[in-house]
């Protein structure tokens, strides 16, 4: 009997122990404004609102960057620095309708990875066709119904986010249409094959693969999370992005160290993604 | 509620200065003892705005120094929702404590009471709470002082009680947050 109550105790410490020893437990970055749309602007048109959070993602150790660059040479690719599964990253929002009447809202989520960015008004697949749908975003986009005065809460998931940021690398790195990515479910995808660039102005043109396959453990995983908040009456959205650290690279110090200590934060200048348009 | 806390101190005072009670109590095992016990914290205001009632695990080792007095270590887990302005919504976080104690205490009969106080460290799991400026940036440890008062029913078998406890905790560095801890423990004393 007392061997019981002490192995009911020694377990008990060691699940107290291990429990706050976990390094899955998450962290939350609130966005860095409260984003107000709906109004109308002077030539009638409603008005959007965007915002981007940066993930404060510390700079990459000496022995992190052979590793990657082993792999890198290995593969014969370029290997990011942050991988899809460093992170598992949600977002978390709010919408406000500041109206007395009821409305709609859509919420498109884009980002960026540390090579490139997306948004979906720089790739223009058919120039010469006004009636062509626009290019999607990675997710969202989605009516939501608002009650006056009323507020509704929701997320992109972890898979949602993983998902797009596969999409996000497939697109950008791998010319990837689009529409191909964001209707495919690639979030288990174990690698895909890069193509040559888009030719929206070259009729029946065809892309061709171009370069050795991009394997998983090469996937970008994305850095800086975008947000599009485009509701018909006047609402106000606010978000936070919720990371589960699973590789122990987001600063302690999360967004206070942006000021408090910026030459810790890995500088990333990801690259605009373009087609049929000149880059900003 | 304020008469029956009354009751409770009262009955842990008379048991604590009961003189000359050890004599007649019911046969109880002295020295080396591990208690476990299941319970809640809840918060106190201001914090109880942003986090809920969870339950609790908590466990103590320690040894009785004197029939009256007993030092120990303990740890302590507990669960709450956060419930800051959303978003984010419907997020838990864990507050882990552990922190070294005295505790003085008297039997009478079959029944002990005590009053226990210590210090020691907290850690919380997240930032979660972070919003409502309860941790700064980059927090996660805290100074834990608490204190409290328990009652205890020994069993037929020397080695075994069992107990109520409540605590008082303060956590100053995170906004000075003040918590009670109550619990149901079962007491082996070797």
């Amino acid at each position: 009997m007392r061997t019981i109550v002490m192995s009911l105790f020694v377990g008990g410490a060691i699940a107290l122990g291990g429990l706050a020893g976990c390094a899955n437990d998450p962290l939350y970055l609130p966005a860095p404004m409260t984003m107000e749309a709906g109004a109308r602007d002077t030539t009638g048109m409603l008005v959007e609102a965007k915002a981007s959070l940066q993930l404060p993602i510390k700079t990459e150790s000496a022995s992190d960057l052979m590793k990657r660059t082993a792999l890198g040479e290995k593969l014969g690719i370029t290997v990011p620095y942050v991988k899809i599964g460093d992170l598992e990253t949600e977002v978390e929002w709010t919408i406000k309708n500041l109206d007395t009447m009821p409305g709609q809202a859509k919420i498109q989520l884009n980002g960026a990875n540390e090579l490139f960015s997306y948004d979906p008004t720089l790739i223009v697949l058919a120039p010469d066709d006004e009636e062509a749908p626009p290019t999607p975003g990675l997710d969202g986009d989605i009516p939501i119904n608002v009650p006056a005065g009323g507020t509704v809460t929701g997320l992109f998931t972890e898979d949602n986010l993983r998902e797009a940021a596969i999409d996000l690398d497939q697109v950008t790195r791998g010319n990837v249409n689009p529409f191909r990515a964001m209707l495919t479910i690639s979030k288990n995808a174990t690698s895909f094959q890069p193509l040559t660039m888009p030719m929206p102005d070259v009729e029946d043109y065809m892309q061709t693969p171009l370069g050795p396959a991009i394997p998983r453990e090469a996937f970008a995983a994305m850095t800086r999370i975008d947000l599009v908040f485009k509701p018909d009456t006047h609402m106000v959205l606010e978000f936070n992005v919720r990371v589960r650290d699973l590789r122990g690279i987001m600063h302690d110090l999360l967004l206070a160290a942006v000021t408090q200590k910026p030459g810790e934060l890995q500088p990333f200048m990801p690259m605009a993604y373009t087609v049929g348009v000149t880059p900003p | 509620m304020r008469r029956s806390a009354l009751v409770v101190i009262a009955l842990v005072v008379v048991v604590v200065v009961a003189p000359g009670a050890t004599a007649s109590a019911r046969p109880a095992a002295s020295g080396w003892f591990a208690e476990g016990g299941l319970g809640a914290v809840a918060f106190l205001p201001k914090a109880s705005r942003d986090a809920d009632i969870g339950p609790a695990l908590d466990i103590r080792i320690g040894r009785d120094l004197f029939s009256w007095l007993g030092v120990g270590i303990s740890l302590a887990a507990s669960s709450h929702e956060a419930t800051v302005p959303p978003p984010p919504e419907g997020e838990w976080f864990q507050l882990y404590r552990g922190s070294g104690d005295a505790r003085i205490g008297g039997r009478l009969d079959r029944f002990a009471g005590f009053v226990e106080g210590g210090a020691g460290i907290a850690m919380i799991s997240s930032n979660v709470l972070g919003k409502v400026m309860i941790t700064d940036p980059g927090e996660r440890f805290s100074i834990a002082f608490h204190a409290g008062a328990g009652i205890e029913y020994q069993l037929e078998n020397r080695h075994y009680a069992v107990g109520l406890a409540a605590d008082g905790f303060l956590l100053p560095q995170f906004a000075a947050i003040r918590a009670i801890d109550s619990r149901l423990f079962l007491r082996y004393t070797y």
